[in-house]
């Protein structure tokens, strides 16, 4: 058993190693991968890019698939039968106020109904946003939530502006719902999505005065590009989608703030309406050169070289923007697997979050500090810092950000102390208001005093998850509504399921799980000495020991090497 | 949470790196740059900023509307083109000129009528772009051609340290932000972004310090920190992050006595105030940094314009009449500028959601005690529009240069293209 680990080790080494002992990689290539290319390392890379990573057995099981096997286990993710259905938005959230029953009310009264329905939504959308982390983290078909999240990145919407939680889900759920649909059905669908319709405006767009918020985004940032269409185009496409509105029910078509005249876009002309100045964008071949880098920037590499944006294009236009076939090639591919897309992108706040608790296959308990956490580290999910969605990339990483990512994975390993939403529950809204800034800072704190249980923090006056975990003597408060505990990580299993003995063994299978690329030999040597911590018997399986090896787990995760995958 | 760093300095943190650095084979050429800066650094001076003059910059995210802000009150187009938006004649903080403030900017007018304000009218650039991530963008840069991938508070860091090595560490450049703005990057330099100074601590290390000592070995000193790409990138990120974070949480531990408002109490801080207030305590703790960089958000009033505006001229005036005193009082504010800006001003005819879209020209505002206070250059003309939009008077890199030239004591030239610098600051 030892001896066939350490040749696991060795064959692990050598995925890593110079190109020349493998079989070569073309990294423009969407070829196939040669067979011998279809590793542990290869099915983990997979498992992290296509989901969110995964335990070692997990990434196993991938393995034995085979590389099709594999792929189609994620990307036909409909044949895994899931239904977490979404919280309820409370009823009062549905409807509109009754304008003759307000009337009624004193200006007061009024205040402080909005101000009540205001603390509703919030809560509803913490609702919602909990929901969302809780799928990704538990999700038998990670890839559907991984998609969904790419697309809320592209045709972003920002719960502050569209300040209705129940467009947020629902224009969430269309994007899980269209994931692998065909590209214009996405781009038909967003454009009549409520959430977006306020968003950019949409709902604004009338014949007298048009609005050209969504035009100009659904060609700047959405399909085309800057350089690839025209101020005119513009102009002209907001006409094209002047009248469409929604109700109470959904999207309806407005015709008389439609502009009905003829129009020009990107060279097409008629009486065109907004579908028409889709399937004009769809025509150009700027479409499909833009969809192919966002997809390779998001799932292979941040600076895809030309050729291979030009030939994911093509492959793009092939298959008519179907997305399933078209990630189906990009997860076979060369390129996909090359040296140089290893470990090439930076970790995002939710893959810290969410792909720290799939690899160490944990729940998050703590779905409310898991979530300030992700806003802290720059990703409020249903909150884009803008319409162009999250810049990712090396500008998650910052000062401020990098002690979050580092701190945010702590509670998952030591567990602890945990805040979050029963199903039926909702945060506190005062909490909500010192998020969304609406009170300061000294009020805040004054105001949390109520509202904070009776209970010890700790000393940091932060996050205390991870400190209590310190103290697991300590009694635990009996939780109480909707605070519960995180398990704390057992890594004993891990360890003797294969039989790892030595400190230089747990460091190097723990850094192989947790990272996507090799530690410097002069960290590993540290996290070695740390981990022996002089002892003369080191025994990996110790009460004692545990406590170290949760602590070496957590500073493999709080290096430069953990913020990529 | 504890102030107290574990390391008392930053020399003594970053030595303690390079012992762990001298066990390795190869000494990596970005601390060895480091190792020798601080070699010459005779120990007993003073740390900090040694006095040198300070700028503030606020961005006004999602584009102001210049004309509700500064207001035009003589000129009756402005009444026609905004019949419902305009402010009333009569509710006009009136500076001269037929100018005034919105009625709600009353802090404005304190820092106006105290000579410790200067507004630049019209300022806009060639060919404006309405997208507000290209027309931040090319404030960002200071280039309207968008060529240029740094920003030109990182060119002049770039700039004032070329030749001399280190390059200038981040936390000479601070931004209160989630991210850095790009404004502040350099080809070399990187600034020091946080929005929480709470977080800027590794918690699991409190009560374990072996471990604390090996986190801060595993992101400091590596092989890895003088390569090119993104290992490396993320290696020196991780070590900027120790050494500002320390100094940082020290400086923002101290308390500041803050002015009290009219009616007596503190009046209650907004987003701006708030950072404001951070700037104002790491000033007087006598930081690095030469420039900080704070954000108000709210500005993209396309609907709802009134109401919404009136409250982000309140907390925009306020916050900057905040600091400005408390600066004062500290003795601190000859030593600090500040300069506003908006990625663009609103079209000038209101649109039918009773807000206005994105426009064109807009004022600039620059304050401290060394500014030439009043008005610069001309109010654009509201019969002359370009594309209904107030056409620009002053390129704002003449802003920027006069910035540079008159303030951080900067040939322009070596950020900007020639431009003729305003004469803005005293002196």
């Amino acid at each position: 058993m030892s001896r066939a680990w350490i040749l696991a080790v060795i064959l692990l080494d050598l995925t890593f190693a110079p190109s020349a002992l493998r079989a070569a990689t073309d990294p423009v290539s969407l070829e196939t991968i040669a067979r011998d290319d279809w590793t542990r390392a290869a099915a983990a890379h997979l498992l992290r890019r296509a989901g969110f990573g995964g335990t070692p057995a997990e990434i196993d099981h991938l393995l034995a698939l085979g590389l099709d096997g594999a792929v189609d286990s994620l990307v036909e993710f409909t044949q895994t039968p899931y239904d977490d259905p979404p919280p309820a938005i409370p009823e009062a959230l549905r409807e509109r106020p009754d304008r003759a029953e307000r009337s009624e009310l004193s200006e007061e009264q009024r205040r402080r109904e909005i101000e009540e329905r205001l603390q509703q939504e919030r809560r509803a959308l913490e609702a919602v946003r909990l929901w969302w982390i809780r799928r990704m983290v538990e999700s038998p078909r990670p890839f559907e939530e991984r998609m969904t999240l790419f697309w809320h990145g592209l045709f972003t919407s920002g719960a502050r502006e569209v300040k209705r939680a129940e467009f947020m889900l629902e224009q969430n759920e269309f994007l899980r719902r269209h994931a692998l649909d065909p590209f214009r059905d996405l781009l038909v669908g967003i454009a009549k999505d409520r959430a977006m319709l306020v968003y950019l405006d949409g709902v604004r767009n009338r014949k007298e005065q048009p609005n050209e918020n969504f035009a100009r985004e659904l060609m700047e940032l959405f399909t085309l590009g800057v350089g690839n269409y025209t101020e005119q185009d513009v102009k002209e496409a907001a006409r094209a989608f002047t009248g469409w509105s929604f109700d109470e029910d959904g999207f309806i078509f407005r015709a008389r703030a439609h502009d009905d005249g003829v129009k020009t876009v990107l060279k097409k002309t008629g009486r065109l309406d907004g579908t028409d100045v889709i399937d004009a964008i769809l025509d150009q071949p700027a479409a499909s050169r833009h969809l192919a880098r966002k997809l390779l920037e998001h799932f292979v590499r941040p600076d895809p070289d030309r050729r291979l944006v030009e030939s994911f294009a093509a492959v793009i236009r092939r298959e008519q923007f179907r997305l399933r076939p078209i990630m189906k090639r990009l997860f076979k591919s060369q390129a996909f697997y090359d040296p140089g897309a290893r470990g090439a992108l930076v970790k995002s706040p939710v893959d810290v979050v969410v792909g720290t608790a799939r690899t160490l296959g944990v729940p998050i308990v703590g779905l409310l500090e898991a979530e300030r956490a992700m806003a802290q580290m720059g990703q409020a999910l249903m909150q884009p810092p803008n319409v162009k969605g999250w810049d990712g990339g090396e500008s998650w990483i910052n000062t401020a950000t990098l002690y979050t990512r580092h701190n945010a994975v702590g509670p998952l390993i030591y567990g602890g102390e945990a805040r979050s939403l029963r199903r039926d529950e909702s945060p506190s809204p005062l909490r909500d208001r010192i998020r969304e800034g609406l009170l300061s800072a000294t009020r805040a704190s004054e105001a949390l005093q109520p509202d904070e249980p009776p209970r010890k923090r700790a000393p940091s006056g932060g996050n205390g998850a991870s400190m209590k975990a310190e103290r697991p003597t300590q009694a635990a408060s009996q939780p109480s509504g909707a605070e519960s505990r995180q398990p704390m990580f057992d890594p004993v299993l891990w360890l003797t399921e294969r039989n790892l003995r030595s400190p230089e063994q747990v460091v190097d299978f723990l850094a192989e799980h947790l990272l996507a690329t090799k530690l410097p030999p002069e960290k590993r040597q540290l996290l070695v000495d740390y981990l022996r911590a002089n002892e003369k018997r080191f025994d990996a399986t110790a009460r004692r020991t545990a406590d170290r090896i949760r602590r070496t787990m957590h500073l493999i995760c709080s290096t430069p090497e953990f913020q990529v995958y | 949470m504890t102030n107290e760093p574990l390391f008392t300095s930053r020399r003594s943190f970053l030595s303690g790196s390079l012992t762990f650095l001298s066990a390795a084979a190869t000494m990596p050429v970005f601390l060895g740059r480091t190792a020798s800066a601080l070699a010459q650094q005779q120990p007993t001076s003073r740390r900090g900023n040694d006095g040198r003059r300070i700028l503030v910059v606020v961005q006004l995210a999602g584009g102001n509307d210049g004309l509700n802000t500064v207001v035009p009150y003589e000129m009756d187009e402005y009444y026609k083109l905004r019949p419902r938006l305009a402010v009333p004649k009569k509710d006009v903080l009136r500076l001269k000129d037929g100018v005034g403030l919105h009625p709600a900017a009353t802090g404005l007018k304190q820092l106006f009528d105290s000579g410790r304000m200067a507004i630049v009218q019209g300022v806009g650039y060639p060919n404006p772009n309405r997208s507000h991530f290209t027309s931040m963008d090319i404030w960002h840069t200071a280039d309207p051609e968008q060529r240029t991938h740094e920003g030109w508070l990182g060119r002049y860091f770039d700039a004032c340290c070329s030749g001399a090595d280190p390059a200038p560490e981040p936390i000479q450049g601070v931004a209160l932000m989630t991210e850095a703005p790009l404004a502040m990057q350099g080809d070399r330099f990187m600034p020091l972004a946080f929005e929480d100074p709470e977080s800027l601590t590794w918690r699991a290390g409190r009560r374990d310090a072996r471990a604390e000592e090996v986190y801060r070995k595993l992101n400091a000193g590596s092989a890895t920190a003088s390569e090119a790409g993104l290992a490396g990138y993320l290696q020196r990120a991780a070590l900027q992050a120790q050494v500002g974070a320390d100094e940082i949480r020290q400086a923002l531990g101290r308390g500041l006595s803050r002015r009290r408002g009219a009616a007596g109490g503190l009046r209650q801080r907004g987003q701006l105030g708030d950072s404001l207030d951070r700037v104002a305590r790491m000033i007087a703790a006598d930081l690095p940094t030469r420039i900080y960089y704070v954000s108000m958000s709210g500005f993209d009033t396309h609907t709802g314009q009134e109401f919404r505006h009136r409250r982000l001229m309140e907390e925009f005036g306020n916050a900057m009449s905040d600091f400005i005193d408390t600066l004062d009082e500290h003795k601190l504010l000859d030593r600090v500028l500040v300069m506003s800006f908006s990625e663009f001003g609103r079209r000038v005819q209101e649109n039918a959601s009773g807000g206005t879209d994105h426009g064109e020209a807009a004022p600039m505002f620059l304050f401290g005690s060394k500014v030439r206070p009043g008005l610069h250059e001309k109010q654009p003309s509201l019969s002359n529009l370009h594309r209904g939009d107030l056409a620009f008077g002053c390129d704002f890199r003449r802003v920027y240069a006069s910035v540079l030239r008159d303030w951080l004591e900067m040939d322009p030239r070596k950020i900007l293209p020639p431009m003729q610098p305003l004469r803005l600051i005293a002196g």
